[in-house]
């Protein structure tokens, strides 16, 4: 069988390794890339290059960061007596969005998995443990996703963060999307929500 | 819920069939290996989203087919609601792909389907809930109780990851040591997760062994008393309740689950106790006694989800009469009656019914069906195994 002269197929073989590309998705992506000339490929292959050099992680929080310090930890209008903890940087993106949430931020880099053999040592726990000594951190807001994953591992902050005396800690809410009416809502959300109801207060 | 019109295209040994039906009692009659039992899986798979027999989803396309797929019309409180299961992509690649639709609309998950339309199935399979071991047992309550409630199957995702996770990290503890307070937050998703899967089973075990019982006296000829019972590995004891429970038993055998590398106790360990007259029918059952006990289950199962969801399951009996003794098999018969549809097969077409039969309409496999060729299925005696089914 004729195959694709190397160059081409170096790269369809690198396109491949990414996620959600299956090897058609690879071999259009690489014709598409010959097609629009050799600007283009330029500026991607610019673009990934300079990704690693200039990308690297916030000293503070965890997050992705050009700086030393990322702009959230650099900032002087952040209410540093919050902390944030979430699992990825994309989910502290995320949070920024809502444009809600002024305080800090804190990144584990994931959630506990034995199976993936994630434990404690594998995320960014005692960076945390000595940002709470450090800094002078009222409340944590544990965002870890509500899988069971994410669940556990809020569970696990809980019980090691107890020995910060007088440190409040939180859980993200989950529940009803906003604006819909409840009888659309799905029963597992319904009813997800339903036991982490909330008191209502003045 | 009725079925009304059910179309099999490429779907096991039929190719092109379109079949009518009523109300009421419908007889599938036929020689062995007619595909009568096909018809059966065809609308359990409109109901469930999957087939009762194990197998990749391609094993259910008729052979040297690249797709295959079920539509069924049915109605529900005078309203139409038609749904389809493509099994393979008719377009071109996506040959192990299955598609459900409901009114012509592509839903993405089992949730979405799930209460549209719903089955009760005996056939050879269902014996196991008897006489096999207790995960059949546990898989029986967790299809009933996932059929009426999307939240059980939540919880009992939730518990299998949980119990993966906690397993894994009991093996690591064994191989390298390690606290218990690394432990300390799978035990509590274990037992979020478990307890509302305990209050779930025992709340339908209670339900199920109240409807079982009449339905196995009305099947049995003597006055045998099927009792049912839910064997919960952890439970609510008398000053405890079920969360407490759960890590009290949990804490009591930790040795032990580090040893062995998995969790010893929870809802992965539970069983359902059944007995006739006294008697485990799960161990010492006659083969009919057995028989029996499952259809009864079965039957059981379909009037809980009756009062549950208010929607009348379709009844699937698969090949039932023959072994029934005539009280018993008109005992059956009858259930029709107060039942909005009930899809029956047999091989064969017992005399001492013909007269109930006479009523019924019926669907001739050997006839009416001549387009299908013998499709060797196991029957279900489980005499003729041979499988030409797919790769």
């Amino acid at each position: 069988m004729l195959s694709y002269a190397r160059p081409i197929r170096e790269l369809i073989e690198q396109l491949e390794r990414l996620p959600g590309i299956g090897p058609r998705s690879a071999q259009r992506l690489a014709f598409h890339l010959l097609g629009a000339g050799p600007e283009r490929a330029e500026n991607l292959a610019q673009a990934l290059q300079s990704l690693h050099r200039q990308i690297r992680v916030c000293e503070e929080c965890g997050n992705w960061s050009v700086e030393a310090l990322c702009p959230v930890c650099a900032s002087d209008e952040r209410d540093r007596g919050t902390l944030c903890i979430v699992a990825d940087a994309k989910d502290l993106v995320a949070l920024e969005r809502a444009g809600e949430y002024s305080g800090l931020y804190h990144v584990l880099g994931g959630v506990l998995s034995p199976v993936e053999g994630v434990g404690p040592d594998e995320l960014r726990v005692a960076e945390l443990m000595d940002r709470l000594e450090r800094l002078d951190v009222r409340e944590v807001i544990l965002a870890t996703p509500p899988t069971v994953e994410g669940d556990a591992t809020a569970e696990f902050l809980r019980e090691i963060l107890g020995q910060f005396e007088g440190l409040r800690m939180t859980r993200l809410a989950l529940g009803l999307p906003v604006g819909a009416d409840l009888d659309y809502a799905d029963q597992v959300t319904v009813a997800r929500a339903l036991r982490g109801r909330t008191e209502m207060s003045d | 819920m009725y079925l009304k019109t059910l179309t099999l295209e490429n779907f096991r040994c039929y190719e092109q069939t379109r079949i009518e039906l009523p109300r009421g009692l419908v007889v599938v009659l036929g020689p062995n290996a007619s595909g009568k039992t096909t018809l059966l899986e065809a609308v359990y798979l409109l109901a469930t989203t999957t087939s009762p027999r194990s197998g990749p989803a391609r094993a259910m396309v008729r052979h040297g087919q690249s797709w295959g797929r079920v539509t069924g019309v049915f109605e529900r409180d005078g309203r139409e609601v038609t749904i389809s299961v493509t099994l393979g992509d008719p377009s071109g690649s996506r040959s192990g792909s299955k598609t459900v639709e409901v009114d012509g609309r592509e839903v993405d998950s089992l949730r979405e389907a799930i209460g549209r339309v719903q089955a009760s199935l005996f056939w050879v399979g269902s014996l196991e809930v008897v006489k096999g071991s207790p995960s059949e047992r546990r898989r029986f309550m967790n299809e009933a109780i996932g059929q009426t409630s999307a939240r059980y199957l939540d919880d009992l995702a939730r518990y299998r990851r949980a119990l993966r996770q906690r397993n894994e990290l009991l093996r690591s503890i064994r191989a390298r040591g390690g606290s218990g307070s690394i432990l300390a937050p799978w035990t509590r998703a274990l037992v979020d997760a478990g307890v509302p899967i305990i209050e779930d089973r025992a709340s339908f075990v209670r339900a199920l062994a109240a409807e079982a019982a009449p339905m196995h006296l009305r099947l049995g000829a003597g006055a045998e008393e099927l009792s049912v019972q839910y064997d919960p590995s952890v439970a609510a004891g008398s000053d405890l309740d079920a969360e407490d429970e759960f890590y009290q038993r949990l804490e009591e055998t930790h040795e032990r689950e580090v040893e062995r590398g998995s969790t010893q106790v929870g809802p992965h360990r539970d069983d359902v106790i059944l007995t006739v007259d006294g008697v485990d029918v799960r161990r010492f059952g006659s083969q009919g006694q057995q028989r029996t006990a499952a259809l009864a289950l079965t039957l059981a199962q379909a009037s809980v989800a009756r009062v549950r969801t208010e929607t009348e399951p379709i009844l699937l009996l698969d090949d039932c009469l023959s072994e029934l003794d005539p009280a018993r098999g008109a005992a059956m018969l009858d259930l029709s009656e107060d039942r909005e549809q009930m899809i029956v097969t047999s091989a064969c077409c017992p005399e001492h019914l013909a007269e109930r039969l006479a009523d019924a309409h019926v669907i001739d496999t050997g006839g009416e069906l001549a387009s299908c060729r013998p499709c060797r299925i196991p029957d279900i005696e489980g005499r003729n195994t041979e499988s030409h089914h797919g790769p």
